[in-house]
């Protein structure tokens, strides 16, 4: 049985745990809170690149012939961008999505890919697929939990200009998607060669609206400055920084939910134990105290 | 008269939105944008148009000599009934850029490159951020 005093270290020393956990619960729900507004402020823009490229894209008529959009044959090399944090205790957060991109290879090899090499965004996703023997072509890392534009913008330009270059044939981005506060959700998706559906958009409710909004006719009659296949052309680019852009902010809006309902439970954790601790503290010290009792009433029977 | 009155008052609903966010959102009576093939001025009734931006100053002209001038980089535009959306990387107001920040930051940049060497991502960055400094400078050169 343990004395009273290892159970007292153990408790102050749960209590300095638990005041990290709390502080780092703390944090996250503030990092969470920012994350989200980012979000937000990134769906108008998102949604208005997407109406001016489905426009242009209709306009154009022929897509094919774009490097960007060109489908090539299932064979040769496929790439994966497995988006994680850069910093651990948020549950399964890192774990989900290491999970979800070595399915994702498994499944490029199945359709035909000879080889598939990672590109990992964040500290430990980089970590962790190394560890496991897979090649990683480059590990971005240091801006998981306060991602840019910029960031977007370099890793985009990286996996474009391998795709371009023909040593990359497809790329299919792993993230976790922020769904709620509670609920994350790991998502693959193909990045390049970008799919004809996401470039055309929905044709039905464009012209649905098309007597409302008028976005769908308008651009029908729109003057094209330059032409819609060079515009096009331009604005895929674009599209793929923001569709990275919007991963990594969904990553780390994620990112933090998870650390915060990781840390909320050890921090509920730590609660219990200390209640555990304490109980078998103050036992303990009725046992020595009736021990003395014991001793002392033993020793004056002794006496008499 | 009253019709004339009414079509001197048609405005324009404008949107600069960034992947940050919105900029500015209200309502001009003009917008002049930098398009790649030059200036490109639009005024309320203006057919539908489509372009691409190069890296400049927007200006929203929302009264007569009211004006919102505009520190943008590339991107585009779309105009159509009376609607304009304009998408860039970045958009800054010309009076909340401040001469001797900007000029820090266009001397860092420059620093950056130097150090940048053979290491492509921080080249790339550097120039860029040479390149939104020295727009940013350049507008307010223009308006100061």
């Amino acid at each position: 049985m343990p004395s009273q005093q290892d159970i007292k270290q153990r408790i102050v020393s749960v209590t300095g745990t638990s005041k990290i956990t709390r502080a780092m619960e703390l944090v996250a729900s503030a990092k969470l809170r920012r994350a989200q507004l980012r979000i937000e402020a990134l769906r108008p823009y998102a949604k208005g690149m997407s109406e001016l490229m489905a426009g242009a894209a209709r306009r154009a008529g022929n897509v094919s012939g774009l490097p960007l959009m060109a489908e090539r044959e299932e064979r040769g090399r496929a790439a994966v961008i497995a988006v994680t944090g850069d910093r651990g205790l948020a549950g399964a957060f890192n774990v989900n999505v290491v999970r979800l991109a070595l399915a994702a290879a498994d499944e490029l090899a199945a359709e035909g890919f000879e080889d598939v090499v990672f590109t990992a965004v964040g500290k430990k996703g980089g970590g962790t697929l190394r560890f496991r023997g897979r090649e990683v072509d480059h590990h971005f890392q240091g801006f998981s939990s306060d991602p840019s534009y910029a960031d977007a913008h370099v890793i985009a330009d990286f996996v474009s200009t391998r795709f371009l270059d023909g040593e990359t044939d497809r790329v299919v981005l792993v993230y976790n998607e922020f769904k709620s506060v509670v609920e994350q959700r790991v998502v693959s998706q193909q990045l390049l060669p970008v799919p004809r559906d996401l470039v055309m958009g929905d044709e039905e409710p464009a012209e649905a609206d098309a007597e409302t909004e008028g976005s769908g006719l308008s651009q029908a009659i729109a003057d094209f400055e330059p032409e819609p296949a060079v515009l096009l052309e331009r604005l895929l680019p674009t599209f793929i920084d923001t569709t990275i852009y919007r991963a990594l902010l969904e990553s780390a809006a994620a990112e933090h939910a998870a650390r915060r309902t990781a840390m909320s439970n050890a921090s509920d954790n730590a609660e219990q134990l200390i209640a555990d601790l304490t109980l078998a503290m103050n036992r303990a010290r009725q046992a020595a105290i009736t021990q003395e009792i014991l001793e002392v009433v033993a020793g004056a029977d002794a006496l008499t | 008269m009253s019709t004339a009155t009414s079509t001197d008052e048609r405005q324009l609903a404008v949107k600069v939105l960034t992947p940050e966010g919105a900029v500015f959102e209200g309502r001009v009576r003009m917008v002049v944008a930098p398009s790649v093939e030059g200036e490109i001025g639009i005024l309320p009734r203006h057919m539908p148009v489509v372009a691409l931006l190069r890296p400049g100053e927007t200006r929203l002209r929302i009264t007569d000599g009211d004006d919102v001038v505009l520190a943008t980089t590339a991107g585009y535009m779309s105009v159509e009934f009376d609607t304009v959306v304009i998408l860039v990387e970045q958009a800054e107001p010309y009076h909340q850029i401040d001469r001797a920040r900007a000029e820090a930051a266009l001397a860092r940049a420059r620093e950056e490159l130097a150090a940048a060497g053979d290491d492509d991502e921080a080249t790339d960055r550097a120039k860029a951020a040479i390149h939104r400094a020295e727009n940013r400078l350049k507008v307010v050169d223009r308006n100061g």
